[in-house]
């Protein structure tokens, strides 16, 4: 129900508490998106590192945790606010577990484990036999040979990802030993990551071929694809924003864009002017003076940073 | 900035307590008025019923030991049927009572006190000394206690600072603190692991910092591992040998028993810089009938400390592990180790950690006072809505509920970042049921009743239904500082249950608001002896000023219709100042003092402009 929500949101907006009104918007954007999924919940593209997420989660938690409005009346965004940073911190934890299966943490486990076999097939000869004799079972060694797969598939990333992929997409239909189902994951995560970098570089080339040409639109569109192909590059975050607004796209996509670029590097002078410009143009001044005022850290001499400030003020 | 109000950090420790405030972005600790940073968390009671707190408390325990009440820490928020009290009860010099509801008092003089009040005397003390270097009164602070702590501690502490007429912003946990003074001022990106082994307790987080956020990722520890527990070794060996020389059990003497206590701590401490250290207790025990008095002299050495504390040692690092396995961190990730709390001055705890995590721990934190600037830190940050520092806390227990067949279900498990909230659906189990009991646990046991009870919720009025008609809706908060709360509503009928809290350790709410009453009433009386004096005496001199002015004011303006009119009110102010003086009223006394001024400005302006100096 649409109209329900649009009431509700009317009335949160009118609702006398200590927070400026762009702050209000921003509580009730993101509320509003909470059911989705944990990747858009944190503001991240499918695909970022763990540094990425939790770099995200910070950022987000600076605007939303409960704390950076202590004593101040919220009304009803005190209870939006928790909710918003419950969710965030369950995306943050969710998406840092699945990031990290394959970490340190249980590489190590993973070392315990094989020693301990090891002394194990030691201390009892007969282990040893039988593991040979229950390796011939066909449904175990279907498991041997998905492993091989897997190792196979590690063997052609970094050269030929694609490759990899379909060693891998193999092997998960084998089954494969536990170590291996393990590690597929992983390994599938690394390669698509590869395959994406490498379009992100081809999308790269054709805004810049477009940009030169003088075709906005077309390169802003490519620009896009890029960051969204590999959501860590800064420059196509950068390079997306700028264009999106100059071809005249909506400016809550270019938003999106220009606060990643900002997010992925906060001393990147461009990136905190373009994403001031663009809040400034969307009515939401105090974001806008944050990032300017960054950007004023970053270099004090900027001009545009104080032409912009002025409008703020 | 400098209008807004100071808001103070307090550490309040097993042994000393530490204050600091954050000025022109640093923080600081604030001394005593004995010049030192550190105050002893002691409180006592004199035989003239004289109120000691700090240095002085602890100078006079020897000889006052049933009233004089230090490691009070260990008992805030218990209850007095745990076995933690129990063993307490068996090596505290001073009387420990169960209260009303199966809280801990303690008999000072012939009144039993609750912890929250003995604690209040520590907070209070410091809010003093904060008072004293501010120059202006002090409302506000950030308490820490232990990140262990569970919830009842924590409400122990929040109402021990309201008794103190502090109004407790938030209560933080120890290790977080400290890691906040560490990160403080330095671009710490990364995960760090303190290491907090106090008087009384030892403290284990795992946090991970970026851009001014701290985010705890677990945190572990032992209520009862500490400082005090390296003592009680010392004492226990002293004890024994006493008894083999001498047939004396000297447990059972108390002033016995405090001297040892004390000559236990400095040992310890001393043999953290020497190898060998000696304990002199002369008349320690005087046999009944006369005989002449018995000696204790011993030798320590600090190999024989190691050997007496081994397994404390063994059982610290074991903890370590727990949390970093929790943390799911190998210590191969941590960035820097942060050794927080006295005890870690120890070289076998420093050895340990070191072998432990294979590095050294980082230096150049001051371990006693780390965890009150932490605390400064973060109330700074509260009021500061600029500011940099964001703290990411978790709940450090598991909250849960018991269940049929006496077993906890965890709710919200432990590590869980706060604030958090969960619901729950309660159902009627039998026909026509009215009342639904919840017992709210919080801890780690599957056996609910290994864990502490927070309180049982009594859901009543239910409507009259069939078994399992009625679902009731719980709702359990974590707020962001460890406290929970609880709410239920009725599914179908969207109506908010009432809920029943039996008093679970601490204070009940009407126990605070009488000690709050009577507080209200001595802490006026406090003031009056020290802030009415001084407005008093400011009044008195600004008057005799005024007055010694008039003669000269009267030769040169006296003719004047504007000379005689100011000098009768001149006149009338300093006589109803001067009787204002002998009342109690403060705002009336800071008025007159203000107007005396006035008075003076205008006539010593009046000499200057007709040439006249003023002398």
């Amino acid at each position: 129900m649409p109209s329900d929500t649009d009431r509700t949101q009317h009335d949160a907006l009118s609702e006398a508490v200590d927070l400026p009104l762009d702050r209000k918007q921003e509580i009730l954007a993101k509320e509003a998106m909470l059911g989705r999924d944990d990747w858009t919940v944190l503001g991240v593209r499918p695909g970022a590192t763990a540094e990425q997420v939790k770099l995200a989660y910070f950022e987000a938690s600076r605007v939303f945790h409960p704390d950076r409005y202590y004593g101040k009346n919220l009304g009803s965004f005190r209870v939006r606010l928790e909710r918003i940073f419950q969710r965030l911190s369950e995306a943050h934890e969710t998406l840092t577990r699945a990031l990290r299966g394959a970490t340190p943490t249980h590489a190590a486990t993973g070392r315990v484990t094989t020693r301990a076999t090891g002394s194990t097939a030691a201390v009892d000869p007969r282990a040893a036999e039988r593991r040979a004799r229950l390796a011939k079972h066909p449904y175990l060694a279907s498991k041997a040979r998905a492993s091989g797969l897997v190792e196979e598939a590690q063997r052609h990333l970094g050269t030929s990802p694609e490759k990899a992929l379909q060693l891998l997409e193999k092997a998960k239909a084998m089954g494969g030993s536990a170590a291996a189902q393990q590690r597929g994951p992983q390994l599938e995560l690394e390669a698509r990551q590869q395959l994406a970098a490498r379009r992100a570089e081809d999308e790269m080339k054709a805004g810049a071929t477009a940009a030169s040409g003088g075709d906005a639109r077309t390169a802003a569109r490519a620009y896009a694809r890029a960051s969204e192909l590999d959501p860590s590059r800064a420059d196509a975050a950068y390079e997306a924003a700028v264009w999106l607004m100059r071809a005249g796209h909506t400016l809550a996509e270019a938003r999106q864009f220009a606060q990643r670029a900002v997010t992925l590097r906060a001393d990147h002078l461009p990136s905190q002017l373009v994403l001031a410009e663009i809040c400034l143009k969307m009515g939401m001044v105090s974001v806008a003076r944050r990032h300017l005022e960054a950007a004023l850290k970053l270099d004090p001499r900027s001009a545009e940073a104080k032409s912009l400030l002025r409008q703020v003020r | 900035m400098s209008e807004q109000e100071p808001v103070i950090g307090i550490d309040l420790g097993t042994t000393n307590s530490v204050v600091a405030i954050v000025q022109g972005g640093q923080p600081h600790v604030i001394r005593n008025r004995t010049g030192q940073s550190l105050t002893p968390s002691v409180v006592a009671v004199t035989t003239a019923g004289k109120r000691l707190v700090g240095q002085l408390a602890k100078r006079q325990a020897i000889t006052n030991p049933e009233n004089t009440v230090y490691a009070s820490k260990r008992l805030i928020g218990r209850k007095a049927s745990s076995d933690q009290v129990r063993r307490a009860r068996e090596t505290l010099p001073y009387h420990i009572v169960a209260g009303e509801h199966d809280d801990v008092r303690v008999q000072l003089g012939d009144k039993p006190v609750s912890l929250p009040e003995i604690s209040a005397a520590v907070l209070q003390e410091l809010k003093l000394d904060a008072e004293a270097f501010l120059g202006r009164p002090v409302s506000k602070a950030v308490v820490t206690v232990p990140a262990y702590f569970n919830d009842g501690q924590r409400q122990a502490t929040k109402d021990a600072g309201r008794i103190a007429g502090l109004d407790v912003l938030r209560i933080l946990n120890e290790p977080t603190a400290a890691a906040l003074a560490y990160g403080f001022g330095k671009q710490v990106t990364g995960k760090i692991a303190v290491f907090d082994l106090g008087g009384g307790t030892l403290d284990v987080s795992v946090l991970e910092v970026a851009k001014g956020v701290f985010d705890v990722v677990a945190t572990g520890g032992d209520t009862y591992l500490g400082g005090e527990d390296f003592d009680n070794r010392i004492i226990e060996m002293l004890v024994m040998n006493f008894a083999k020389e001498h047939g004396v059990d000297l447990r059972k003497e108390r002033m016995a028993l405090q001297r040892l206590k004390d000559a236990a701590e400095r040992a310890k401490i001393e043999l953290s810089e020497l190898g060998e250290t000696n304990i002199n207790l002369p008349f320690l025990y005087t046999p009944p009938g006369g005989t002449s008095a018995i000696h204790l002299q011993a030798t320590l050495s600090r190999a024989k400390l190691e050997e007496l504390t081994q397994d404390l040692v063994e059982r610290t690092v074991g903890i370590v592990d727990t949390v970093l396995n929790e943390a799911r961190v190998h210590p191969d990730e941590l960035r820097e180790i942060v050794l927080v709390g006295g005890m870690t001055r120890m070289p076998a705890v420093q050895k340990a950690v070191r072998r432990h995590f294979q590095r050294d721990p980082s230096k150049g934190v001051h371990p006693e006072e780390v965890v009150a600037l932490g605390a400064a830190l973060q109330a700074d940050a509260l009021m500061q809505p600029s500011s940099q520092l964001l703290l990411l806390d978790v709940t450090p227990q598991s909250l849960g509920v018991a269940i049929a067949g006496g077993y906890n279900r965890v709710l919200i498990p432990r590590n869980t970042t706060v604030p958090t909230s969960t619901t729950e659906t309660f159902h009627t189990s039998r026909d026509g049921q009215t009342t639904v009991k919840i017992m709210v646990l919080q801890g780690e046991s599957e056996l609910a009743h290994q864990n502490e009870l927070l309180g049982e919720f009594i859901l009543s009025g239910l409507r009259l239904a069939p078994r399992g008609e009625v679902e009731i809706e719980v709702a359990f908060e974590i707020n962001s500082e460890g406290i929970v709360s609880v709410s239920a509503r009725d599914k179908e009928t969207g109506l908010e249950q009432s809920i029943t809290v039996t008093a679970s350790g601490g204070l009940t709410a009407e126990e605070l608001k009488g000690i709050l009453e009577e507080q209200a009433d001595s802490m006026l009386e406090a003031r009056i002896s020290s802030e009415v004096e001084q407005k008093r005496n400011a009044v008195s001199s600004a008057a005799a000023e005024v007055a010694g002015l008039i003669p000269r004011v009267r030769q040169l303006t006296g003719s004047s219709e504007f000379g005689r009119e100011a000098l009768r009110r001149a006149e009338e102010v300093i006589a109803s100042a001067r009787k204002a003086a002998q009342g109690e009223d403060l705002a009336a006394l800071t008025d007159w003092v203000d107007q005396l001024e006035r008075t003076r400005v205008l006539f010593v302006g009046v000499l200057e402009r007709l040439g006249a100096r003023p002398q």
